[in-house]
C-alpha cells in the first residue's frame, strides 16, 4: 500500500511539473515589455543603454568622413527611423550583443536594417564595449510609414532571459 | 481458483508507475506532433490566402530543366525544376516566417531545392522563388504547402495552394520545361505593404 502511494505521488509530481511547465511556457510565449520613462537607461546583459534620439528620415545620407555623397531612400511606403544610443558595459562577465529592435503598436517589432550608407556614428559592435567605457552608436530601422508615428521605443532584446524586455524612449 | 502469478506489491507499484510515465510521455509526444493538429488553409493561384500570420499568394509558376543565376548555369536536372514565385505579407502584428515548404500531390512529396524561407517583418511583404526538382511523370495536381517551423506546436496552420497543373494540361507543362532555363537571379525582394 505504501509503495502504491509512492507511485501515485511520483505520478502526481510529474503531472504538477507538466502543468507548471505548460503554464510557464504559456505566460512567456508572448514577449513582455517594460517601457522606461523618457531618457532613462535600460539594463541588458550587464550594460546600461540610453536612447538619445529617435528621428524619422525620408532619406539616409552618407555622413561618414569620406562623404561619398551617396544616400539611400526607403522603399515606397517605408521610412527610415534612426536611433542614436549610448551604452556603458559595467559587468565584465557579460557581453552586450547589440540586439536592439524597434517596438511599434501591438508589439510589432522591427530588426535593424542593413544599409549601404556610411554614417558618422558607427553601428553597434559587441567588441567595442570595454568595461566602463561610454560608447555611442546608431541603429537604423526601416518601418512602414503608417506605423512611424506609433513607435513605443527601442527594445533591448535578450532571448536568454524570461525577464521583461526593457524598452527605452528618447528624452 | 487463484491467479498463478502474484506480483509483490513493490513490483506492482513499479509496473504501474512505468505504465503511467509511458502514458504521460505518449500524451506529450502526441501534443508536440504537428501532424495531428494541422489546420489546412487552402487557396488558388494568384489570390492571397489569409492565415494566422498574414497572407501568402502564388504569383507565378515557371518550369525548366536548367537553373541559371547571373547568366551562369547553376544546375541541370534530369527531371524538371519547378520555380514557384510566392509573396508573403505580414499583415498582422507578428512577423511572417514560413520556414518549411513542400510540393505535394496524391502520392509524392517533394522537398525544396536548397534552403528557402519566406520572411517578412510586420507591415512588409516579401517575394521569392521557391524551387523544387520534380519527376516530370508525376506532376499532376502538384500543390504548394508552406508552414512555420516550430519545435513544439499546439496549433499549426499550413497553407495549401495548387499550382494549376492538372491531368489535362500536364503534358503542356512537361513540354514547356524541356530544355528551358529558369533565371533565379532576382528571386528575393522585400517592401512595405502599401
Amino acid at each position: 500500500m505504501r509503495r502504491m502511494l509512492c507511485a501515485v505521488g511520483a505520478l502526481a509530481a510529474v503531472l504538477i511539473y507538466l502543468i507548471w511547465w505548460v503554464t510557464y511556457a504559456g505566460i512567456h510565449y508572448t514577449p513582455r515589455y517594460a517601457v522606461r520613462p523618457p531618457g532613462v537607461a535600460g539594463e541588458v546583459q550587464g550594460t546600461s543603454v540610453r536612447l538619445l534620439s529617435l528621428t524619422r528620415a525620408e532619406q539616409l545620407v552618407d555622413t561618414s568622413e569620406d562623404k561619398s555623397g551617396k544616400s539611400e531612400f526607403p522603399d515606397p511606403g517605408g521610412v527610415w527611423i534612426v536611433a542614436e544610443l549610448e551604452a556603458v558595459r559595467h559587468d565584465p562577465g557579460k557581453t552586450f550583443y547589440c540586439d536592439t529592435q524597434l517596438l511599434g503598436p501591438q508589439r510589432r517589432l522591427w530588426a535593424r536594417a542593413a544599409t549601404g550608407v556610411g554614417r558618422a556614428i558607427p553601428g553597434c559592435l559587441p567588441d567595442d564595449f570595454a568595461v566602463d567605457r561610454l560608447v555611442r552608436f546608431e541603429a537604423v530601422f526601416l518601418v512602414p510609414i503608417r506605423y512611424a508615428d506609433q513607435l513605443a521605443g527601442v527594445a533591448l532584446v535578450d532571448d536568454s532571459t524570461a525577464a521583461r524586455t526593457p524598452v527605452i524612449t528618447p528624452p | 481458483m487463484r491467479f498463478p502469478i502474484r506480483f509483490p506489491s513493490s513490483k506492482l507499484a513499479g509496473v504501474l508507475a512505468a505504465i503511467a510515465l509511458v502514458a504521460v510521455s505518449a500524451v506529450g509526444l502526441r501534443l508536440s506532433d504537428p501532424k495531428g493538429t494541422v489546420d489546412m488553409v487552402s487557396g488558388v493561384p494568384g489570390k492571397p490566402v489569409t492565415f494566422n500570420d498574414g497572407e501568402l499568394s502564388v504569383d507565378r509558376v515557371r518550369v525548366g530543366t536548367v537553373l541559371t543565376q547571373n547568366d551562369e548555369v547553376r544546375d541541370r536536372s534530369a527531371g524538371m525544376f519547378v520555380a514557384v514565385a510566392v509573396t508573403g505579407a505580414a499583415t498582422g502584428p507578428r512577423e511572417l516566417s514560413l520556414g518549411s515548404a513542400e510540393l505535394v500531390s496524391k502520392d509524392v512529396h517533394y522537398k525544396t531545392y536548397g534552403l528557402t524561407s519566406v520572411f517578412a517583418a510586420p507591415g512588409f511583404k516579401t517575394s521569392t522563388d521557391i524551387v523544387f526538382e520534380v519527376d516530370p511523370s508525376r506532376v499532376e495536381g502538384l500543390t504548394l504547402e508552406m508552414w512555420r517551423n516550430e519545435v513544439i506546436s499546439g496549433y499549426q496552420q499550413r497553407v495549401r495552394i495548387p499550382l494549376g497543373i492538372t491531368a489535362a494540361n500536364a503534358n503542356q507543362w512537361r513540354d514547356a520545361a524541356r530544355g528551358w532555363g529558369i533565371d533565379i537571379s532576382l528571386s528575393n525582394s522585400t517592401r512595405p505593404i502599401p
